[in-house]
């Protein structure tokens, strides 16, 4: 029976061998886990140096036919056995109520990404960056946005939070921006309920739906510029992700069976308004915001300073090809001469990160 | 290319054997050797022609030993052992002795010398004082000088045991090079305490270290006395079931090609004293400083104060030979203490206590000594020590949330440490070590136990690279 059991126990060792050989297990590609690196080339000179060696067993590793399959094993284990998402660095963090948040987000909510750099130059250079636009008949509008951990603070757990956390910048930040004068809105105080899904990482469409309004309604309280907005509710979607899926990362084999769905809604513009020429400065928020007005042509005339330097002119966010046609922000567009040409500028931040407005624009906008 | 990686259980490892076992019997020793060599040079590639020409000078200087008068014996002895040790100095001390001597001058205003940093080979502590103790054991006619160089090269780079030990002696494996059998007993034995040393050191090690790894790399002054204490007791059992893991490991591939090593632990987690606890732990290494080192310094056969001395000048170079650092010399240095103190008085004082309280007392003075073992440097270390005592319990902390630091799968593998660790105490332990050995199950039983913890541990392997890029679509 010894050799028996050898035999059964060894037959286990020689299944990726197999698998790489024969293929019988089936294979289904991880979300967000690119393939592994291609055979690396073996050479006298990085064999030598040890890269050979790291590269190949990387390459093994990733591409032995069973990494796929041991990965969603071990994370379904974790999540069935052990309530955890697995992965390096937690990406995805398990909160209450069948919740997840993108790591970062804790951080964000613990106050622990709260740097205590001066608020009160950064948000002076704002009020004269309004200032500008508006002696020159322009219009301006900072938002202001919580991520989800934020809103949704009644879900996470004890273990995610901190003893005693700092206080966010936000609360100073308010203050100052009031007695500057500085035309806000923090959507904080303006979102409905239901704006996020379960295990999305960013607003649904109708949280979008919603923000937009808002928007629309602060920038048309002194005058109509904007097409205003309304966002009735058409159904219910399921509670996972449009754009980043928080749960489809966590890459187990069954999961969401009994999330609930959240509302969807029909994102209806005004026809009889079109929007002034806009410069959006800011983050996902806003890319978000134009994928959904992206069938409405309400903005025909727009750039969007993405915060990682990439510039979407025009509607080449909305083109058929995903990525759309990505420039790189320069200096130029960092420049009054550049933000003249638009009548409308709307500077766009995450609330624990106000005093990251702006980022490299707001910093080298020579004003 | 480590026991726990992925190209060695599924490539390596079923390749090679399937080599070995088809191989008719005078031509195992010959695949064993290549596997060896292409092993080791997988892992310092450079390092490899120095270990195979510092094995040949070994092998050509061990039959000098025995010629010629005594005092020739001596000085040829002497030179033998300096080369060697000269090696295990270049590369593993030069860095240390060059920072110390860069200190030195700069306190003294003058430039730092320059210096480009020397490559620690793998397993060059362990493969030095194997041949050092073949040419000490030779001189003393405990064992027969080589007759053929790739026997004691096979001895000295047997893969099993090259990188991580146990350390071995010559003659413990000369016999079984030129004859040895290999059944299926051998081989099921072999294969399921592999698969439970994979266990140990993936399932529980492994875990334990993303706790310790993250504790130990924070300003200590943001920690508090919970997590200090979780610090010390999380990488107390982290190098235990990463040691005995690797070592069980390593003597199951061996009794899998027909050899067997002697045990390199023995529950050091249920010493009673420190002295208790360096017979159980790391045995090859203790047994080795004690013969080629304690011994010959006269060890206990002089007065008490020599005889402290000795102790004390042992366990520091057992320090020193763990790394160099002063953090190593210290903790070698706080043991040695122990161990003087034990030889003076305290093994009287604690033989009459419950041996609970000295299992718990003998653990919590080695858990202090690591603190220094494994912090990065002694301002780390005091600023540890600093919050074990600081009466600070609660669970959360200012800077980081408490599921940074442990959460559901730690605390599973921290209890199984403290199970494994401390079970072996109880007489209900040696009761079903007994029932399960008597019981016709018992091959079956073992076998499923292997089989589950090689499947738990081969996907959590996996985990280690795992990362998903959440805006991989953007």
């Amino acid at each position: 029976m010894k050799a028996l059991y050898s035999l059964l126990l060894f037959l286990l060792f020689l299944i990726p061998l197999s698998q790489s050989q024969f293929s019988f297990l089936p294979k289904r590609p991880l979300h967000g886990v690119p393939l592994g690196p291609p055979r690396p080339t073996l050479q006298w000179t990085n064999y030598l140096s040890g890269r050979y060696q790291s590269r190949y067993e990387e390459f093994f590793l990733k591409r032995s036919g069973v990494y796929e399959l041991f990965t969603r094993m071990n994370n379904s284990l974790n999540y069935s056995i052990f309530g955890l998402a697995s992965g390096r660095y937690d990406q995805t963090i398990m909160g209450r109520n069948g919740n997840l948040f993108e790591r970062v987000h804790l951080r964000d909510f613990n106050a622990l990404n709260a740097h205590a750099a001066a608020l009160y130059p950064k948000l002076e250079k704002v009020k004269r960056l309004q200032d500008y636009l508006y002696s020159h008949n322009k219009r301006f509008l900072l938002v202001i946005h919580p991520n989800k951990a934020m809103f949704q603070e009644e879900d996470i757990p004890w273990s995610f939070r901190v003893r005693n956390p700092h206080l966010r910048p936000i609360v100073q930040a308010e203050n100052i921006l009031k007695q500057l004068g500085v035309n806000y809105l923090n959507l904080s105080h303006n979102l409905s309920k239901n704006v996020f899904t379960k295990t999305g990482a960013h607003l649904t469409t109708y949280g979008k739906c919603h923000a937009i309004q808002k928007i629309a309604a602060k920038l048309n309280s002194e005058e109509h510029i904007f097409p205003e907005i309304r966002c009735p509710v058409i159904g219910k979607v399921p509670a996972g992700g449009e754009d980043i899926d928080l749960g489809r990362l966590l890459n187990v084999f069954s999961f969401t069976s009994s999330l609930e769905s959240v509302p969807d809604c029909r994102v209806e513009v005004e026809k009889s308004v079109k929007a002034p020429t806009t410069l959006f400065v800011g983050t996902s928020f806003v890319y978000g915001l134009l994928r959904v007005l992206r069938h409405s042509h309400a903005l025909d005339n727009y750039d969007f300073l993405f915060y990682d330097k990439r510039l979407y002119e025009n509607r080449n966010i909305l083109s058929a090809n995903k990525h759309g046609k990505r420039l790189r922000q320069t200096a130029e567009h960092h420049s009054m001469n550049y933000v003249s040409q638009f009548d409308l500028v709307i500077l766009e931040v995450t609330e624990p990160r106000i005093n990251q407005i702006g980022s490299d624009f707001l910093e080298n906008l020579d004003i | 290319m480590v026991f726990s990686s992925f190209l060695f259980l599924f490539y390596f490892l079923p390749v090679f054997f399937l080599i070995y076992w088809a191989s008719p019997k005078a031509l195992k020793n010959s695949v064993a050797l290549l596997a060896s060599l292409f092993f080791y040079s997988w892992q310092s590639p450079k390092i490899l022609l120095i270990l195979i020409l510092s094995s040949l000078f070994d092998y050509l200087l061990a039959p000098y030993l025995l010629r010629g008068n005594e005092r020739q014996q001596r000085k040829l002895l002497a030179f033998g052992v300096i080369v060697n040790l000269s090696f295990l100095a270049y590369y593993k001390y030069a860095n240390f002795l060059v920072e110390q001597l860069n200190f030195l001058r700069l306190t003294l205003g003058h430039d730092p010398a320059p210096w480009v940093k020397v490559a620690l080979p793998a397993g060059i502590s362990f493969f030095t004082f194997e041949k050092i103790s073949y040419l000490i054991d030779v001189s003393r006619r405990k064992a027969e000088p080589s007759k053929n160089f790739p026997e004691y090269l096979l001895f000295v780079s047997l893969f099993p045991h090259l990188i991580a030990g146990p350390i071995l002696k010559y003659q413990d494996l000369a016999s079984q090079i030129r004859s040895r059998v290999c059944g299926s007993e051998d081989v099921f034995l072999g294969l399921t305490r592999f698969c439970f040393g994979l266990a140990k050191k993936i399932l529980i090690a492994d875990e334990l270290g993303k706790t310790c790894d993250f504790l130990f790399t924070r300003d200590p002054t943001e920690l508090n006395a919970t997590y200090s204490w979780l610090a010390l007791f999380t990488y107390s059992f982290q190098i235990y079931f990463d040691f005995a893991g690797y070592s069980d490991m390593a003597i199951g591939l061996a009794r899998m090609m027909g050899f067997r090593f002697l045990e390199n632990f023995n529950h050091p987690c249920i010493a009673t004293s420190v002295t208790d606890y360096w017979r159980r732990w790391h045995i090859s290494l203790s047994s080795w400083m004690k013969e080629y080192l304690y011994f010959p310094l006269g060890g206990n056969r002089c007065g008490p104060i020599r005889n402290y001395v000795n102790l004390l000048t042992v366990i520091f170079l057992s320090g020193l030979w763990h790394g160099a650092s002063w953090t190593y010399i210290t903790w070698g240095i706080f043991h040695g203490l122990f161990l003087v103190l034990d030889r003076a008085f305290l093994l009287r004082w604690t033989a009459n206590w419950p041996r609970a309280l000295n299992i718990a007392i003998t653990f919590i003075i080695v858990g202090i000594s690591r603190v220094t073992f494994r912090a990065d440097s002694f301002l780390d270390a005091a600023g540890i020590y600093t919050q074990l005592l600081s009466g600070e319990w609660h669970m959360q902390l200012e800077a980081y949330y408490p599921a940074q630091i442990i959460h559901a799968r730690g605390i599973c593998a921290f209890l199984l440490a403290c199970f494994l660790g401390f079970a072996p105490a109880f007489r209900f332990y040696s009761r079903i070590e007994e029932g399960i050995k008597t019981s016709g199950c018992c091959d079956l039983l073992r076998f499923l136990a292997a089989a589950l913890c090689f499947i738990l541990s081969a996907i959590a392997i996996s985990e280690g690279s795992f990362s998903p890029f959440l805006y991989f679509q953007f």
